[in-house]
């Protein structure tokens, strides 16, 4: 079976596996979906992130052909599929439900694609269980899905919609019904098989930890609309909005006004930031994570600084979270479990940060 | 909590380890075979409608019981036992014809019952607001109508100067007025008209329960409309059809009002020998007899129906 093989480089020259143009859905009055455009690179697993009722679901069962654009395209490895019906599009599709055919065998249910396309039972039933093999699941071929955890369930609906190798795979929160842990795993074993099959994939969901582990690309929608879109590291660190940056993790948010040589006046000091031309009032914003926490100023170092008081901290495990109270506002810093630096509440403490670690919004971003 | 969660990992092999804890982890079967339903004793608030039960279905269930192998003249118990009554019943051919009749009427019924109700009830599940409260309402109506009046309306309908029949005429598909009341023809129609509703119901509600997901599942893995309907659809309404089958049939088999209205007579039914029994021959024991004997075969009809429910996806709950 080719597809079991590893991926070979894809030549640059393949259209895209998806490619959405202006994409509108309104439902009644509402605007689900308002302006969408993006694509998927043939191999490239997109994130769709978003809180619920962001147009994100609309968008997937849009590409899926479940529901019809009001207006915009879509188009599949270069074919617009706009008059194309949803089983006629060769996409596979894991739904957050599994949506597992409850009266055939786990067996059955991989192979279904392919009976449904008019393979012979026989080697229907060969290629869907290599695909079970694929998620580990070759030995449960003969039970009923309901005698399944929840877990195996799922990797289950993943062997159904990639055993008749589609051109594209849709997921809509694949994992939100699992619990942490098997989230995690699950999460790796998907990644695992999608770059060794070289899938291209959108996947929806609204836990951020998920998009920045899975997505070669972040799209963040808002309203119906894109708020950003770009590499995990991208949106996480560059946000453009205070949405997309309080979105993605926790965030200090510092009012503060441009000066000149990429300097900003915040109410407790002065400090380094890249800044666009004609910056005026705006919000630097900080991750917890990249702030350093320094018992004394020669610690600092050259870096930005701030001197505060320390409020109180909580462990978290991995990490432990400090609040520092500095001027009128209260910092979030973030430590790093094998780097905590004990401290006391109302101990005097200086914070530190590189430069490129803050990043300017202007006055309608950081809204 | 299994060892993988406590033992230290090295990063290297955590995803080997987590692969593995999927499996037993937090995850356990959604629906384990073994799983057996806790007894447990009703509450005291079920008191009155077990006792009204005792008393008001399987006292007389058990009289008439007992009144069926009865040997007194008039069913009087305490005379003797006899099995004579249920040997009068199958020895004689005119009594088996009546029992094939019911059984037959009870069949086509069901079965036309089905066909009808299955179309409605799909293409209302896929209607929307207004439109779906209205076909709903409309299945239901008959239900709402009581059941003098309704046979009523189809003796006028269905008389040799009725409307029907002044129809046939016009469209010239007929000469003389064809005759539909008073047969067998006249019974089923009826009956069907009086059980849709319940064929309707029980179809509709196995549609319903099944997932958007599911079918949109076997949509976009390359399902056309007509294997989407016999691969999947079809299926899971199988508990459906059989719980509104065995509903119509039980109701059809034993139903004494249509039959003697509209079958005048000529369309003896098992249930109008056992009214006949007990009202104008006045021989209980008999119509005992015989009402046990429809309770029998209307009950292998029953457990025939939960033997096959069971073999069913989602049946057995």
């Amino acid at each position: 079976m080719n597809y079991l093989t590893e991926n070979v480089a894809a030549p640059t020259t393949r259209p895209a596996a998806v490619d959405i143009e202006n994409l509108v859905k309104r439902f009644d009055t509402q605007l689900a979906v308002d302006r969408v455009s993006l694509s998927v690179a043939p191999g490239e697993i997109v994130c769709l992130l978003g809180p619920s009722g962001c147009g994100k679901t609309t968008t997937l069962n849009l590409v899926a052909g479940f529901l019809r654009p009001d207006s915009g395209h879509v188009r599949l490895s270069g074919r617009r599929v706009d008059d194309l019906p949803p089983h006629r599009r060769q996409i596979g599709m894991v739904f957050q439900s599994y949506a597992l055919f409850p009266h055939m065998t786990v067996l059955d249910n991989a192979a279904f694609g392919l009976t449904v396309r008019g393979v012979p039972r026989r080697q229907a039933r060969a290629q869907a269980l290599e695909t079970l093999a694929l998620v580990q699941l070759a030995e449960y071929a003969q039970r009923m899905p309901q005698q399944l955890s929840g877990g195996q369930q799922q990797r289950v609906s993943i062997a159904r919609a990639l055993a008749y190798q589609p051109d594209l795979l849709l997921l809509d929160e694949p994992f939100s019904s699992l619990d942490a842990r098997l989230r995690i795993s699950l999460r790796d074993e998907l990644k695992q098989i999608q770059r060794r099959l070289g899938l291209s994939a959108l996947f929806v969901t609204h836990d951020q930890e998920e998009a920045l582990q899975l997505a070669d690309r972040i799209v963040v929608m808002h309203a119906g609309r894109i708020a950003q879109q770009g590499t995990p590291h991208d949106v996480y660190f560059r946000p453009n909005t205070r949405f997309v940056a309080e979105f993605l993790g926790e965030a200090n948010f510092l009012p503060v006004t441009a000066q000149a040589d990429h300097q900003v006046t915040g109410d407790a000091g002065t400090w380094q930031v890249s800044l666009p031309a004609g910056a005026a009032q705006g919000t630097l914003m900080l991750r917890p994570e990249r702030i350093a926490l320094c018992l004394n100023a020669d610690e600092a170092g050259g870096r930005n600084r701030v001197t505060g008081r320390v409020l109180g901290s909580h462990f978290r495990g991995a990490s432990q979270g400090v609040d520092v109270q500095v001027g009128g506002a209260v910092w979030r810093v973030t430590q790093a479990g094998f780097n905590v630096v004990k401290v006391e509440p109302g101990q005097a403490v200086v914070l530190a940060w590189l430069p490129e670690d803050g990043r300017w919004l202007d006055a309608e971003a950081g809204q | 909590m299994n060892s993988a969660a406590n033992r230290p990992v090295r990063n290297s092999d955590a995803r080997h380890v987590c692969a593995a804890a999927s499996t037993s982890v937090a995850d356990e079967p959604t629906h384990k075979p073994t799983d057996k339903p806790r007894r447990a004793w009703p509450p005291a608030i079920l008191v009155p409608v077990v006792v009204a039960m005792l008393v008001l279905l399987a006292g007389p269930l058990i009289l008439i019981a007992l009144t069926s192998v009865s040997s007194g003249p008039a069913g009087e118990l305490g005379r003797g036992w006899t099995l004579a009554h249920f040997g009068r019943f199958l020895s004689d051919p005119y009594y088996r014809a009546v029992m094939l009749t019911t059984l037959r009427i009870g069949a086509i019924v069901t079965l036309c019952s089905l066909l009808l109700a299955y179309p409605f009830a799909w293409w209302t599940l896929r209607q929307r607001g207004w439109l779906r409260a209205a076909l709903l309402f409309a299945a239901l109506a008959p239900l709402m109508v009581t059941v003098s009046i309704r046979t009523l309306g189809w003796i006028v309908l269905l008389a040799d100067k009725g409307p029907l029949n002044a129809l046939l005429s016009l469209s010239g598909v007929v000469t003389g007025p064809v005759r539909m009341i008073y047969t067998e023809f006249a019974v089923v129609l009826g009956l069907i008209e009086a059980l849709l509703p319940f064929m309707i119901l029980a179809v509709f509600t196995a549609l319903q329960s099944i997932p958007r997901d599911v079918l949109r599942a076997a949509e976009i893995a390359g399902a056309t409309p007509r294997q989407r309907f016999f691969k999947i659809v079809l299926p899971l309404s199988l508990p459906g059809v059989a719980a509104g089958s065995v509903l119509v049939f039980t109701l059809a088999a034993s139903s004494f009002v249509t039959p003697r209205i509209l079958g005048g007579g000529r369309t003896p039914t098992v249930a109008n020998l056992v009214v006949d029994q007990f009202l104008v021959t006045l021989n209980w024991p008999f119509g005992a007899a015989i009402g046990v004997l429809l309770f029998v075969v209307i009950g292998a009809v029953m457990a025939l129906e939960r033997a096959v429910s069971r073999r069913l996806p989602g049946g057995a709950q």
